[in-house]
């Protein structure tokens, strides 16, 4: 077996043009795939990736027919784990070795064009058929369904904390009483009111302006501002791949208790890679009101290798099965686009400014959908109902989740790190979301790109954080043109609160606007 | 047996509460309304107890006021629902739901409710403004000259050219020779079967016995 | 307003309401595993085609007091049947089966529903368990297992 010369031959079809790729003559070794499964981080090439002796299928490759089959079953047969880890390392050597950033994203791009018209009018019955083209799954802009915020957990491997940021800001005062009052003059102007009746462009241009007037406020004392990029109406999409979805191919007979998985003569699922591996692809084509993008990074809340980023997602008492359906239960729809990773710019773009700073987004839509599924005619008094606060507060989290996670997605590919090959360096974002009135501050943080396989021998404990402090009001109430707020302040020591109605918008609010400015 | 009102067929209704009832419901009972008494699962046949009593007729329906007759309705549709929902369970699995009469059973009921409320619809629009409640129907003559009853439909634009379908005085030639022939095969038709019953009439016992190809019985 | 007829309606008209509607809405079960699996809050109905949306939402919240919060429908064609199951260009339909709309209506978070068990201990089952019993007993009775009810006396004393 040593020294023999096996070209490894992978035809990709459908993604955009058909290329071949011929691997070189690899020199097995057989502690490569182990020491690969203990080393995650490391770079696969061409010595550590070799081709298992049984390259066959991706899962287990036949029942046992008897009872030697049974009891001394073929190591390379009895799973599919070792023909996928070799394809992922595989993946990454072909990804670390495309020149361009550009390149490297059409790779691993899960994009399959559609078929024209001309390849189906020409198709002949002794031609192999059409397979359905891969398309992902369009994760929308606002939630399309009131309950999606452990889905959306899981889809990014996200842990979610309800916590306060203000030790992440601690040490950054900035002035804001003059963003009081120039805000306080833009809503006026612009006839906000109390805020039930704008609609979605309305509040993407207020959260516009309340970011630049934050800006000036400070721009004479912070330097830096001057270099940062603002974007307004921005595209942020990014696509990734979640893995394990197998259970979609779970069926039970009516009438039975047994369930059988059925892979060999069972259609593949959408969005899944056509080897029926479980992994659906997810884009997400987020509309940002506004980003600020810099040239360097901002501070990451906690190390790569801390014990931060290793906490689960989920605590124990989760159990998946209950958590984990068909993506269409929550109202997604396959999206037929090409994909694009796209943090407010693409990766040929020849841009400067590759670090996104903040982005703030508009939740408005939200509320006609949460008005929609309690049955109400119209957006007013929806704080009234619990239920309609909780779809609220649910949506705005899961927003934030999806959105802070797209555009460190995107971020990480245009730096040249893929799902095949993850991050070695955190990656660090701050966002705003509105509807105007409610202000959610989140910051997020994403430790790894690689949840697109899930198989035996493949470990990655690390998870992405976000960190989401909420919902604060921009203002309790709206009289004659004047705005207040009620403030509770901290009567002596005795740690009572005393509620106080003072003149103008929320100061916290501004105030948090302000620093995840100046956040650095 | 006078059932007070409003009352239905099978016991698991006798206990629901009415769709306008002030007090919630509990998720598990609001679902239970589609389902049958848990006693009547698996049944081949439902026992005598609670075996469905027979269908309103229209007269005991005329004695209700229109307001028992609006709850009745309703009790009777979600009775419908539950039946709807009971065989579908029962044909996924290729089994015989008990006592299926139960549907049309509630199925007249359901239509004497109609033909009583709209009996009554239509006294009131007759007495008031002279026209009938029922749809109108509008009669049209087909390309081969039959007249035919249409109900009339709703539209938002006009009729454009050669749209609008009439009943015409004069038919053309087709029209008025199919008519002739047709009117000449039902005139034999009525014909052929008066003669027929004519000579049914006229057949004798010894005819029977002796037709050419009968049977020639030794013993009788 | 009546369900039986398709009335027309312009913007400007008052609500339509239905008087004394014609619906009808079964509940229809749902696989617990695979890609068809729904979640505990999510009931699968099979409802008249005529019903939109807002029809099953107001019909459940009104008649059944359910607290619906979406509803997704999809109508599925029915299995037509062809005269000629390979020749896909000219092949003919003989026969296709009525269309069907199911909704799939989501309900508030707390809700659980799951179909009920119906058929676990079917009567003609047990009775024929019972007939296998007595028939068991009937063999003991009869000592069938010792007794030699063979007419056939041997072939020693018969040749």
């Amino acid at each position: 077996m040593h020294g023999l010369k096996r070209i490894l031959s992978r035809r990709t079809v459908a993604r955009g043009k058909a290329t071949t790729v011929a691997a070189q003559s690899l020199q097995p070794s057989t502690e490569a795939v182990e020491s690969q499964s203990l080393q995650p981080e490391k770079t696969a090439n061409a010595s550590s990736t070799y081709r298992p002796p049984y390259y066959r299928k991706v899962h287990k490759h036949h029942e046992p027919k008897h009872m030697l089959q049974e009891e001394f079953i073929n190591a390379g047969d009895a799973s599919g784990a070792g023909v996928r880890l070799f394809d992922y390392y595989k993946t990454a050597e072909i990804v670390n070795s495309m020149p361009t950033i550009a390149e490297k994203i059409d790779a691993v791009s899960p994009y399959e064009r559609p078929w024209t018209r001309a390849e189906k009018t020409w198709r002949r019955d002794w031609h192999p058929s059409l397979m359905a083209t891969r398309k992902a799954w369009g994760i929308p802009a606002t939630p399309a369904h009131f309950d999606t915020l452990d889905y959306y957990k899981y889809l990014t491997k996200t842990r979610v904390e309800n916590a306060s940021l203000d030790e992440y800001y601690h040490g950054l005062r900035p002035p804001i009483a003059d963003l009081q009052n120039k805000f306080q003059n833009t809503l006026n102007s612009t006839n906000f009111g109390n805020g039930d009746s704008s609609n979605d462009e309305s509040t993407q241009k207020l959260l516009g302006f309340l970011l630049d007037e934050a800006m000036g406020g400070i721009a004479h004392n912070v330097a830096r501002l001057s270099d940062h990029r603002v974007a307004y109406d921005v595209e942020s999409e990014a696509f990734w791949i979640r893995s394990g979805f197998m259970f979609l191919y779970d069926e039970q007979e009516i009438g039975t208790r047994d369930i059988k998985r059925r892979l060999h003569n069972f259609p593949k699922f959408i969005g899944d890679d056509r080897r029926k591996l479980g992994e659906l692809a997810f884009v997400h084509r987020d509309k940002l009101a506004s980003q600020v993008r810099s040239r360097e990074p901002i501070t990451p809340m906690h190390p790569l290798d801390s014990e931060d980023a290793l906490l689960p997602v989920f605590d124990d008492s989760v159990n998946l099965e209950d958590l984990l359906y068909s993506p269409k239960v929550y109202n997604l729809w396959p999206d037929e686009s090409p994909l694009w990773q796209c943090p407010g710019y693409h990766a040929d773009s020849g841009e400067t400014h590759l670090y996104g700073v903040l982005g703030v987004k508009s939740l408005r839509s939200l509320r006609k959908r949460v008005a929609y599924w309690m049955g109400r005619d119209n957006e007013q008094d929806l704080e009234s109902s619990d239920e309609c606060k909780q779809m609220l507060d649910d949506g705005a989290r899961s927003q934030a989740i999806i959105s802070m996670f797209t555009t460190l997605c995107a971020q990480a590919h245009n730096h040249g790190f893929t799902q095949f090959n993850d991050v070695t360096r955190p990656f660090t974002s701050q966002m705003i979301l509105s509807d105007g009135i409610n202000f959610y501050f989140a910051v997020g943080q994403l430790n790894t790109l690689a949840i697109n396989v899930q198989c035996d021998g493949f470990v990655n404990p690390r998870t992405n954080y976000i960190r989401i402090d909420g919902p604060h009001r921009l203002f309790d109430s709206y009289q004659d043109g004047k705005y207040s707020t009620v403030q509770e302040v901290s009567v002596n020591a005795e740690k009572k609160t005393q509620k106080k109605v003072s003149e103008g918008l929320n100061e916290k609010v501004l105030e948090r606007v302000t620093q995840m400015l100046m956040k650095q | 047996m006078w059932r007070n009102l409003p009352t239905l067929l099978s016991s698991a209704v006798r206990t629901q509460k009415f769709p306008l009832a002030t007090a919630r419901l509990s998720t598990d009972a609001n679902m239970q309304q589609f389902f049958d008494d848990e006693a009547n699962f698996g049944k081949a046949e439902l026992r005598p107890k609670y075996r469905p009593g027979r269908a309103w007729t229209a007269d005991e329906l005329r004695l209700k006021s229109n307001s028992d007759l609006h709850k009745l309705w309703y009790v009777c549709l979600k009775e419908r629902n539950m039946l709807i929902t009971m065989r579908k369970a029962h044909v996924s699995r290729a089994r015989n739901m008990p006592n299926p009469e139960r549907f049309d059973r509630v199925q007249e009921s359901m239509d004497r409710i109609e033909e009583v409320v709209h009996e009554r619809n239509d006294a009131v629009l007759r007495l008031e403004t002279g026209e009938s409640a029922a749809p109108r129907e509008r009669t049209i003559t087909s390309f081969a000259g039959f007249t035919y009853q249409k109900p009339a439909k709703e539209h938002y634009l006009p009729p454009e050219n050669g749209q609008k379908e009439y009943e015409v005085p004069y038919l053309d030639d087709d029209a008025y020779m199919m008519q002739k022939l047709w009117t000449e095969k039902e005139y034999m038709k009525r014909r052929d079967q008066e003669d027929d019953v004519k000579r049914r009439a006229a057949r004798t016992d010894d005819m029977e016995r002796f037709k050419r190809g009968a049977p020639r019985v030794f013993n009788r | 307003m009546t369900s039986r007829l398709a009335r027309l309606w312009q913007p400007g008209n008052p609500q339509r309401r239905t008087f004394l509607p014609d619906f009808w809405m079964a509940v229809v079960e749902s696989p617990s595993v695979g890609r068809n699996k729904l979640p505990p809050n999510c009931v699968k109905f099979e409802v008249d085609p005529r019903m939109s949306r807002h029809d099953i939402r107001e019909y459940l919240t009104k008649i059944y007091d359910l607290p619906v919060r979406d509803v997704r429908t999809e109508v599925q064609m029915g299995d037509i049947i062809w005269n000629s199951k390979l020749d896909y260009q000219y092949r003919k339909a003989m026969w296709k089966d009525e269309d069907k709309k199911f909704a799939y209506v989501f309900m508030s978070k707390g809700f659980t529903f799951s179909f009920p068990k119906m058929f676990e201990a079917l009567e003609e089952d047990i009775e024929l368990v019972k007939a296998m019993k007595q028939q068991e007993e009937l063999k003991d009775k009869l000592n069938e297992r010792f007794a030699n009810r063979n007419r056939r006396v041997g072939n020693f004393l018969g040749s």
